[in-house]
C-alpha cells in the first residue's frame, strides 16, 4: 500500500533518527532521514518535490533547528517543516510559531503525537494543495482576463495606429495640396504680368505678387478692393487718349478687355484684358481674371522702329530731293555757258539800244526843230502826219519800257540759271569754324535795304559755339530767310533773329510777324520752283537751295507757321562735325 | 596815244554787243574768234587790254590768257566767262593773272570801268617804265660823269643853294698839275 507521505527526520542522534523514521513508517508513512542540516538541505535539493513534511531536530552542532526552517522557507514555502526539541520553554515556542514551524515535537515523542503532528502536516498539505488549486483557479482567471484586456489593449492601440495612420495620410493630403496651392501661388507670382482674380462684382480675390509690387501693398490690404478703382489709384491712362490729344486725359478712365494703358509716372504701358473665370464648383459664382501684361519695351521697340521708318521715309525723300536737285544743278551748270551768252549779248545789245535811243531821240528832236523853222507847210504837215499814224510819240515813250521790260526778262534769266547752278556747287567751298552771330550779322548788312522800311528788327543771340560750315552758303541762307521773311508782311512788322546752343545743335531761328505759309503750302515750300510770289518775283528756288545747304552741312532746316501771326524758320547745324 | 582793246570770244554776237558797248570809249577796239587769232593779232601789234571767253573751241579762255601773260607781260588780261564753276575761274586767275573778272551776263558800267581802269594802270605802269627808264639813263649818265670828274657826283649845297667847294691844300694843286696838267 501506498505511504500516507514522506516525511524527512533530521537529527544529529541516528538513534533518534531511526526511532523517528521507525515510529513514521509505523503511523503509514516513507520516512528518510538526516544527520544534519546540510545533508537535509542537499537532500531537499534533490527531493524536494516528493516531501511532505520534515521533522527537525532544533539542537543540532553545525545548523540547528531554526536555521533551517529559515533557510527552508525561503526554498520550499509550501513544505511544512515540525521542530523538535528537548527542552520546549515558552521562548522557544513563541520562536517557533513567529518561524512558523507546523509544530513543535517534545522528546521523547509520543506515537498519537508524532501521529497529530504528521495528520496534521498532511492535513496542512492537502488545505495548501485546495488553496493552490484554488490560487492557481484564480490566477488563470486573472490572466485570462489580463490576455482579454491585453487582446482588447491590443485591438485598441491597432484601431489608434490605423486612425493615426489615416490622420498622417491626411496630413500628408493636405501638406500636398497646400504645396500644390503655394507651387501655384509661387508660380503666379513668377509671372511679369499682373494677374488678378475678380469676384462677380469686381473685387479683388487673389493676385500675384507683380499687382502687389506694382501698387506696392501687400496681399491684406487689396483684398477685396474694387479692381477698376485700385487701378485708377494708381494714375493708368486709357493709352489712347494719353496719346492722342494729351489735352482731355479723363482722370477716371474705364478700363475695358483690350486697351491698352499708360502709367506715365514710370511711362510703362499695359494691356488690359478680362476673362471669364469659369468655376468648378456650381454653388461658386464665376468670376473675371484680369490681366495686364507689360508691353513698354514692345511699344518702345515699335516706335523706335516707326521712328526709323520715318527717318527711313524722310531720308528716302531727302536723297531723292537732293539727287532731283544735283542732276537739274548739272544740266544747269553745262547748259549755263550756252544761255548765259546770248543773255549776255541781248543784254548788252539792249543797254546799247538804249543808248542809241537817247542819240536818236536827241538827233530827232534836233531835227524836229529844224523842220518847223526851214520846211514848206506841206511839208510840215505831211510829217505832222506820219508822224502820228506812225504813233512815233508813243514809241518814243514806249521803247523806254520796252527796254526796261527786256532788260527785266534777261537779268530773270539769268538769276534762275545762277541759281539753278548752284545746286551743282553746294558740296563745294572750304569749311571752317565761324561765328553764327557774325555770318547772320553779315547777312543782314546785305539785305538791310531791302528789309529797312518794313521790318524791325530783333536780336536775340545766345552764347554759340564755333560752327564748322560754309560761311558764305549759311550766310546765303540767312539772307533768303530774312529776305522771304519781309515779302511775308504786307505791312510793317518785327523779324526776329535768335541764337541757341542746343544740345548737339547749333540752332538759328528768323521769326516773322507775315502773314503766314497755308498749311497746303507748307510741305511745298522747299521743293524747287514752287512760289507763291506772283510770277517774276520769285524764282521758286531760294528755300530749296537752302534746305540743300543746311541738309549738306549735316543739319536741319524746319519751318513752323500760323497762318496770320508769322512763320518761324529753324536752322539747326551740328555743333560737332 | 590810242590804246587798243582785244576782244577775244567765239560768239560773233557777244563780240558786237561788246563793241556796241564800247562805241563812246576812246579805244580802237579789235575783236578775235579764237585764243589762236588772238595770239596772232598781238604778235602784230601791241595792245593795252584784253578781254576773253573762258570757253572756246580749241585754245580755252585761261590758256590763251596765261600765253599772253608769257609773252605780252604788260598788256593786261580780263576774263569773261559763261561758266559760274569756281574750278575753272580759279584756274584762270590763279594761272592768268587776271586784272578782273566778269560773269556772263556781264554788267555793261562794270566792264567799261574795269577796261578803263586797266587803262589807267596801263598807263601808270607804262609811265612808270617810262620814269624808270629815265632814271636808268640818268644815273648811268651820272656814272660816266663820275668817271670823268671823279667827285662830281658828290657835290653838295649848302643852305642858301650854293655849291660848296671844298678847299684844295698847295700840295693837292700841285698833284692835280703834275697828273692832268704834265
Amino acid at each position: 500500500m501506498n505511504p500516507l507521505g514522506t516525511v524527512l527526520i533530521v537529527d544529529d542522534s541516528a538513534s533518534m533518527c531511526t526511532v523517528m523514521a521507525a515510529l513514521s513508517e509505523d503511523l503509514g508513512f516513507r520516512a528518510v532521514t538526516a544527520n544534519s542540516g546540510a545533508e537535509a538541505v542537499q537532500f531537499l535539493a534533490e527531493w524536494a518535490a516528493g516531501l511532505d513534511l520534515v521533522i527537525s531536530d532544533v539542537e543540532m552542532p553545525d545548523m540547528d533547528g531554526f536555521e533551517l526552517i529559515a533557510r527552508l522557507r525561503g526554498l520550499y514555502p509550501d513544505l511544512p517543516v515540525v521542530l523538535m526539541t528537548g527542552h520546549a520553554s515558552v521562548d522557544f515556542m513563541i520562536r517557533a510559531i513567529k518561524q512558523r514551524a507546523l509544530d513543535v515535537l517534545v522528546k521523547p515523542v509520543s506515537r498519537p503525537r508524532l501521529e497529530q503532528a504528521l495528520q496534521a502536516a498532511m492535513e496542512r498539505r492537502e488545505v495548501l494543495g485546495e488553496e493552490r488549486g484554488l490560487l492557481e483557479t484564480l490566477q488563470r482567471t486573472v490572466e485570462d482576463q489580463n490576455a482579454e484586456l491585453r487582446a482588447k489593449m491590443q485591438a485598441i492601440d491597432q484601431h489608434r495606429l490605423a486612425g493615426e495612420r489615416e490622420h498622417e495620410a491626411l496630413k500628408r493630403l493636405f501638406g500636398q495640396v497646400r504645396d500644390i496651392k503655394q507651387e501655384w501661388e509661387r508660380t503666379m507670382d513668377c509671372v511679369a504680368d499682373m494677374v488678378l482674380l475678380l469676384d462677380p462684382d469686381g473685387r479683388l480675390k487673389r493676385c500675384n505678387r507683380a499687382l502687389r509690387d506694382f501698387i506696392g501693398l501687400g496681399y491684406s490690404e487689396l483684398i477685396s478692393a474694387d479692381c477698376q478703382e485700385l487701378l485708377r489709384s494708381t494714375g493708368l491712362l486709357d493709352g489712347g487718349v494719353a496719346r492722342g490729344a494729351g489735352t482731355d486725359k479723363d482722370p477716371t478712365p474705364k478700363y475695358t478687355s483690350g486697351m491698352e494703358l499708360l502709367h506715365p509716372a514710370t511711362g510703362r504701358w499695359f494691356v488690359y484684358r478680362e476673362a471669364p473665370f469659369a468655376s468648378s464648383r456650381e454653388e461658386e459664382a464665376p468670376g473675371i481674371v484680369v490681366t495686364l501684361h507689360d508691353t513698354t519695351e514692345l511699344k518702345l521697340t515699335l516706335n523706335a522702329l516707326g521712328d526709323s521708318y520715318q527717318k527711313l521715309q524722310d531720308t528716302q525723300a531727302q536723297v531723292i530731293q537732293s539727287e532731283k536737285l544735283a542732276t537739274l544743278g548739272q544740266l544747269t551748270a553745262g547748259m549755263a555757258h550756252e544761255i548765259n551768252n546770248p543773255v549776255g549779248f541781248v543784254t548788252s545789245n539792249l543797254n546799247s539800244l538804249n543808248k542809241y535811243i537817247d542819240r536818236l531821240v536827241t538827233f530827232l528832236a534836233a531835227q524836229s526843230a529844224a523842220v518847223t523853222q526851214h520846211a514848206s507847210p506841206q511839208a510840215k504837215v505831211e510829217l505832222t502826219d506820219l508822224r502820228r499814224s506812225l504813233k512815233i510819240d508813243y514809241i518814243l515813250t514806249d521803247v523806254r519800257k520796252l527796254l526796261a521790260e527786256s532788260l527785266d526778262g534777261t537779268s530773270r534769266v539769268s538769276k534762275i540759271v545762277r541759281d539753278l547752278g548752284s545746286f551743282s556747287r553746294i558740296d563745294t567751298g572750304e569749311r571752317a569754324p565761324a561765328d553764327l552771330t557774325e555770318c547772320i550779322e553779315r547777312g543782314v548788312t546785305i539785305v538791310w535795304n531791302e528789309l529797312k522800311y518794313k521790318v524791325t528788327l530783333r536780336r536775340d543771340y545766345g552764347a554759340v559755339p564755333k560752327v564748322v560750315c560754309n560761311m558764305q552758303q549759311i550766310n546765303q541762307v540767312v539772307m533768303n530767310l530774312l529776305v522771304n521773311a519781309s515779302h511775308a508782311m504786307d505791312q510793317p512788322g518785327e523779324i526776329t533773329l535768335s541764337t541757341r546752343a542746343e544740345g548737339p545743335w547749333a540752332v538759328v531761328r528768323v521769326a516773322d510777324t507775315g502773314k503766314g505759309i497755308a498749311p497746303e503750302h507748307l510741305t511745298k515750300i522747299f521743293e524747287p520752283f514752287f512760289t507763291t510770289k506772283e510770277a517774276g518775283k520769285g524764282t521758286g528756288l531760294g528755300l530749296s537751295i537752302s534746305f540743300d545747304i543746311i541738309k549738306q552741312h549735316g543739319g536741319d532746316l524746319s519751318v513752323v507757321s500760323a497762318v496770320g501771326l508769322g512763320t518761324t524758320f529753324t536752322i539747326r547745324l551740328p555743333l560737332i562735325s | 596815244m590810242t590804246h587798243r582793246i582785244l576782244l577775244v570770244d567765239d560768239e560773233p554776237n557777244v563780240l558786237a554787243a561788246l563793241e556796241r558797248a564800247l562805241l563812246d570809249e576812246p579805244w580802237e577796239i579789235h575783236t578775235a574768234s579764237s585764243g589762236e587769232a588772238g595770239l596772232e593779232a598781238m604778235a602784230k601789234q601791241a595792245f593795252t587790254v584784253i578781254v576773253s571767253d573762258e570757253r572756246m573751241p580749241g585754245m580755252g579762255g585761261a590758256e590763251f590768257l596765261s600765253q599772253a601773260r608769257t609773252m605780252y607781260p604788260e598788256t593786261l588780261r580780263i576774263l569773261l566767262t559763261g561758266q559760274a564753276s569756281l574750278e575753272s575761274t580759279m584756274k584762270a586767275v590763279n594761272g592768268g593773272e587776271i586784272y578782273r573778272f566778269f560773269l556772263k551776263p556781264w554788267d555793261e558800267t562794270s566792264v567799261i570801268l574795269a577796261l578803263r581802269s586797266a587803262v589807267e594802270k596801263s598807263e601808270l605802269e607804262e609811265e612808270n617804265r617810262q620814269l624808270l627808264r629815265t632814271v636808268k639813263r640818268q644815273s648811268s649818265e651820272l656814272k660816266m660823269l663820275e668817271k670823268s670828274f671823279p667827285g662830281i657826283t658828290e657835290l653838295r649845297k649848302d643852305d642858301s643853294g650854293a655849291y660848296v667847294l671844298e678847299e684844295i691844300s698847295d700840295d693837292e694843286v700841285a698833284d692835280l698839275i703834275a697828273k692832268y696838267g704834265g
